[in-house]
């Protein structure tokens, strides 16, 4: 575990520290694990509303936090996790079809008052919304985030074979759909 | 972090076109968004706290050694549904056969009413309260009117006395006595026939001097006999029928009370 990491939570388990420690580790990851929430469910709102909860959970269960794995990647976890439920409950409210709710999240990539057609960025958005739930995230995840297939075994519990597969199946979908756009 | 370079040689061999293009989110955040919100969360998770130390779980207990008796509690209330079964089979087994759906059907929406009715009851509001005010006070009121009532009838009773009431009355200053010898049949007799008199002649004398005021004797006289005969009581008439009680000297009397005016 990074030393800093390991500081937070020592600190984090001593009741007169424990606000500013938690403090601490929210400014640490709060970008990091807002923009993985952010590219899965697009909206700012949404995005907002699941980081919170995503903290909250932390807070909840940070003092039984085992340290054999970072915290890094716990947060992660916690957050795809939220993520994925919160894509749950609307497919469930909506009642619509799968494929209809990857059509509703390209939808409001393209109803962002920055939303730029032209701009490959905003292409590649599009194209990542309309990919499977799984490769969205794992893409996502090697693609904006760098991580490292190990690393994301660990957070989607999936063999780092089955995560190349997915990885590659993902960009070449997207290449296809930005050439085709 | 994995190093960009082996990410991005990955990249060049699977979509040659993103590896070209940066790995850049095109969407915004509102700004100052991260300032502010390690501050907001960390508020969050206080109240969360405050709300699980509420302990909720205190709200609803379990009877103590409900679970432990529940597997048997069940297991007996199906033993008991299989016996009722089995009875039915040595009983009458033809009846095991027929469904036990109901067969009677209620009004359509009657279940719905049912609970609107109950909702309606369920709800605190009170029922209207009537009080007896207005109706006591009707009540008074009619009982004072009735009192009323019977007072001014009284009152009229004792001081409404008719003309014939004040002649013949032992008080009044006309009243005149009859002569009072013989025997009492005799004198009672007497005392009728002068009063008889009497009043003929106070008849004639008033017929006498209203025909001197007016000079037009015929159409009074009639006038004058029946305002006289209204002023008779029944009492008076009574008697005076069963003195006359043939009908021939009866209308004979009439006549010649019609010559005497």
């Amino acid at each position: 575990m990074h030393a800093d990491d390991k500081e937070l939570l020592y600190q984090f388990q001593n009741t007169a520290t424990k606000e500013r420690a938690f403090t601490a580790i929210i400014k640490k990851y709060q970008e990091k694990l807002y923009w993985h929430i952010r590219r899965l469910v697009v909206d700012h709102d949404d995005a907002n509303d699941v980081l919170q909860n995503v903290f909250i959970k932390v807070w909840k269960g940070l003092e039984n936090f085992r340290e054999d794995s970072q915290l890094y990647t716990w947060l992660y976890r916690i957050a795809t996790n939220e993520g994925l439920t919160f894509l749950e409950q609307q497919k469930k409210r909506s009642t619509v079809s799968l494929n209809d709710v990857e059509m509703g999240l390209s939808n409001k990539v393209k109803s962002d008052t920055n939303f730029d057609a032209n701009k490959l960025e905003w292409k590649l958005q599009v194209a990542i919304q309309q990919l499977p739930e799984k490769q969205r995230l794992v893409f996502n995840l090697r693609y904006y985030d760098e991580m490292p297939y190990q690393e994301m075994s660990r957070i989607l519990e999936t063999s780092e074979g089955a995560l190349k597969a997915s990885y590659h199946h993902a960009a070449r979908k997207i290449e296809e759909f930005i050439r085709n756009y | 972090m994995e190093k960009r370079s082996a990410i991005l040689n990955e990249l060049k061999e699977i979509s040659p076109l993103l590896a070209e293009t940066a790995p850049q989110t095109p969407m915004q955040v509102p700004e100052g968004y991260f300032v502010a919100l390690a501050d907001a969360i960390l508020e969050k998770c206080r109240i969360e706290d405050l709300l699980s130390e509420a302990s909720f779980g205190d709200t609803f207990h379990a009877p103590n050694g409900y679970f432990d008796s529940l597997p048997g509690d069940i297991l007996a209330k199906i033993q008991s549904q299989n016996e009722i079964a089995g009875e039915l089979e040595t009983v009458a087994p033809l009846l095991l056969q027929v469904s036990k759906q109901e067969v009677y059907t209620t009004p359509q929406g009657y279940f719905e009413e049912t609970d609107f009715m109950t909702k309606a009851r369920d709800t605190n509001k009170p029922g209207r309260v009537v009080t007896l005010r207005i109706a006591r006070k009707w009540m008074n009121l009619a009982a004072a009117a009735a009192v009323t009532g019977v007072l001014i009838s009284g009152a009229f009773l004792f001081t409404d006395k008719s003309d014939y009431a004040i002649k013949y009355s032992p008080q009044s200053p006309l009243y005149t006595p009859a002569p009072t010898n013989g025997s009492v049949a005799g004198d009672s007799l007497q005392k009728d026939a002068t009063t008889e008199q009497d009043r003929q002649q106070e008849i004639a004398d008033d017929n006498v001097f209203e025909k001197e005021q007016t000079g037009d004797p015929e159409p009074h006289k009639v006038h004058d006999l029946k305002s006289k005969i209204q002023l008779l009581s029944d009492d008076e008439m009574k008697k005076y029928l069963e003195e006359n009680s043939f009908p021939e000297p009866t209308i004979s009397v009439i006549t010649e009370m019609e010559d005497s005016l």
